[in-house]
């Protein structure tokens, strides 16, 4: 069985739902207390590591910091004149960080991704346990339900209209659903789960089970198609990096790892 | 059963007590903790460790106070830097409590362990983003867009969204380009590193190096959190989810070119849609499934 997600199907969605609710305001991370303001610091550094200048910036400070992460800017100068928070705020934006502070005044710097290069930190397993939660919530969120069972409900539903209310759809009028019985309230919303969170669950399904599999995994570059120079006529042939590895359940699976989609071959995995 | 949560089942039985200082920080002034941990927590600690890890904070901490302090197994290789003196060790503790969100048990007395707060069991669909986030180290969650505003625009289509009302689409949008290029870059640089002969040679993890094992976990992940925020995912991450997805009480539902759906009109100041889920009706053949 081949499944291929429908990248822009998916998006358009993704625009259609985004239309609706606004996002929270930015949360201003960089507090002012006033006691940063009346410190005036002179800081220099030069060549420094982040861990170096941390190090430095607190003797300064005369407070703790605590950063999550290293950045990916190994080094960087400063000749920086100011009070505490105008230096921190120099400090912190040179590696891509934001800071606040703990309620007991240390300095807590944690990634702002600015950075196109910038990411998060991916400790193998962090990120199976943050699979495997995700997979919970959304399995929790689902009432247990298997997964691909939305179509299905969906006919179901249309089954169990009356010819009445069959009449008003063919008519082309919306079915409010204060005239649905009990259990064509129940069906549309057992389809309604399904359709918001199958695809999610087994999006999650994968990652947990890449991440399991990863110690036992292969890798293959295989080349699959090309594409052509509209201008000079000039083929370039397409390869596609394989990931193979087994599931819990014993199969082998693989999944292409292209950089603008993946195509999972092979069978559909079960939720481990 | 994992081994961390065999841990976190434990910790419940055994009666989990949460240390105040594990939201924020313990402050000065604050409660001092009645148990023998609590007081041993009042040492004052030098943690000057750079560039470390959690594990490595944890026995710091332990061999200063006396409380064996340990991470969750999953937490435990957690890269951070740290540079604190003069601080008591629940004040420490509480500041890299606060840093990553996590939380303190105390399994037994002279015993606490750093996690993860506890799993939030979703019972509704309006509960699954708090749920998600929840489960989403917080440096992902920064990495994804949870909570950042769009900002400026900064090309036509984000213009053109940002006009029609729809600026909540540019964020995923964003993450999905981020992605993509990082996944471009990691498969690139695996590409690169491969030093065998016949590029099509099948290579076993246990034969990557330490920087393409990297390179192929960066690609798994980023590709898969990609789909994720672009697929009916992203909603549930970004919390925008339709309004029949909050109150399934504005349902209604339209039949139209053989299609049953199940939605509502919604309307803003640009614009009027039905946002629906639903299927082709076909009772003897497959049928094509559309979500919202």
């Amino acid at each position: 069985m081949h499944l291929k997600f429908a990248w822009s199907q998916a998006c358009a969605v993704c625009l259609v739902a985004g239309a609706i609710c606004q996002f929270a305001p930015v949360a201003v991370a960089q507090t002012a207390p006033s006691a940063l303001d009346r410190q005036r610091l002179v800081f220099h550094a030069q060549q420094q590591s982040f861990a170096q200048v941390v190090a430095a910036l607190s003797l300064e400070m005369k407070r703790g910091i605590a950063a999550d992460g290293v950045p990916r800017l190994l080094q960087a100068d400063f000749n920086l004149e100011g009070t505490a928070r105008e230096v921190l705020d120099r400090v912190a934006d040179a590696f891509d960080y934001q800071w606040t502070l703990s309620r007991s005044g240390v300095v807590l710097l944690s990634k702002r991704f600015q950075n196109p290069d910038e990411r998060p930190q991916l400790n193998l397993p962090e990120l199976q346990q943050m699979a495997r939660d995700a997979n919970t919530v959304l399995r929790q969120a689902s009432g247990g339900r298997a997964m691909n069972q939305t179509a299905q409900l969906i006919n179901a539903l249309f089954d169990a209209f009356s010819p009445e209310q069959r009449q008003i759809l063919q008519d082309g009028k919306s079915l409010p659903i204060g005239q649905f019985t009990a259990a064509q309230v129940q069906l549309a919303q057992a389809a309604l789960l399904g359709a918001t969170l199958d695809s999610p669950r087994q999006l999650w399904t994968y990652l947990a089970s890449q991440l399991t599999g990863l110690p036992r995994s292969s890798i293959q570059w295989k080349a699959n198609g090309q594409t052509q120079d509209l201008l000079t006529g000039q083929s370039t042939p397409l390869t596609f990096l394989y990931y193979q590895w087994q599931a819990r359940n014993g199969l082998e699976y693989t999944t292409v790892l292209s950089g603008s989609g993946a195509i999972f071959v092979l069978p559909m995995l079960p939720e481990e | 059963m994992p081994r961390c949560n065999r841990v976190c089942n434990r910790l419940c039985l055994v009666g989990v007590i949460g240390l105040t200082l594990a939201r924020g920080g313990a402050a000065s002034g604050q409660t001092a903790p009645t148990s023998k941990t609590g007081a041993r927590l009042a040492t004052i600690v030098r943690l000057a460790l750079g560039e470390t890890t959690l594990a490595e904070v944890a026995k710091a901490l332990s061999d200063q106070t006396g409380v064996s302090v340990s991470a969750a197994p999953y937490l435990r290789e957690r890269k951070l830097v740290v540079q604190m003196e003069n601080l008591s060790a629940d004040q420490a503790l509480g500041a890299l409590m606060a840093l990553n969100g996590w939380q303190l048990y105390e399994t037994q007395e002279g015993a606490i362990v750093i996690t993860r707060p506890p799993r939030p069991t979703p019972l509704t669909l309006s509960e699954v983003p708090a749920a998600l986030h929840a489960v989403l180290p917080r440096d992902i969650q920064q990495f994804l867009g949870v909570g950042i505003a769009a900002g400026m625009p900064k090309n036509v289509w984000e213009r053109r969204m940002q006009a029609i009302g729809m600026s909540q689409a540019v964020i995923p949008r964003r993450i999905v380009e981020k992605t993509e290029r990082l996944v471009k870059t990691q498969l690139d640089e695996l590409a690169a590193e491969q030093k065998t002969a016949d590029k099509t040679k099948k290579i076993p993890y246990a034969k990557l190096t330490p920087r393409q094992r990297e390179n192929l976990l960066e690609a798994l992940v980023f590709n898969d959190l990609g789909f994720f925020v672009s697929s009916p995912g992203g909603p549930l991450l970004y919390d925008t989810l339709i309004p029949i997805q909050r109150d399934f009480s504005v349902a209604e539902a339209r039949f139209q070119g053989g299609m049953l759906s199940i939605g509502s009109t919604v309307a803003n100041t640009q614009v009027k849609f039905f946002a629906s889920f639903g299927a082709h009706i076909s009772s003897d053949k497959p049928v094509k499934q559309t979500t919202p």
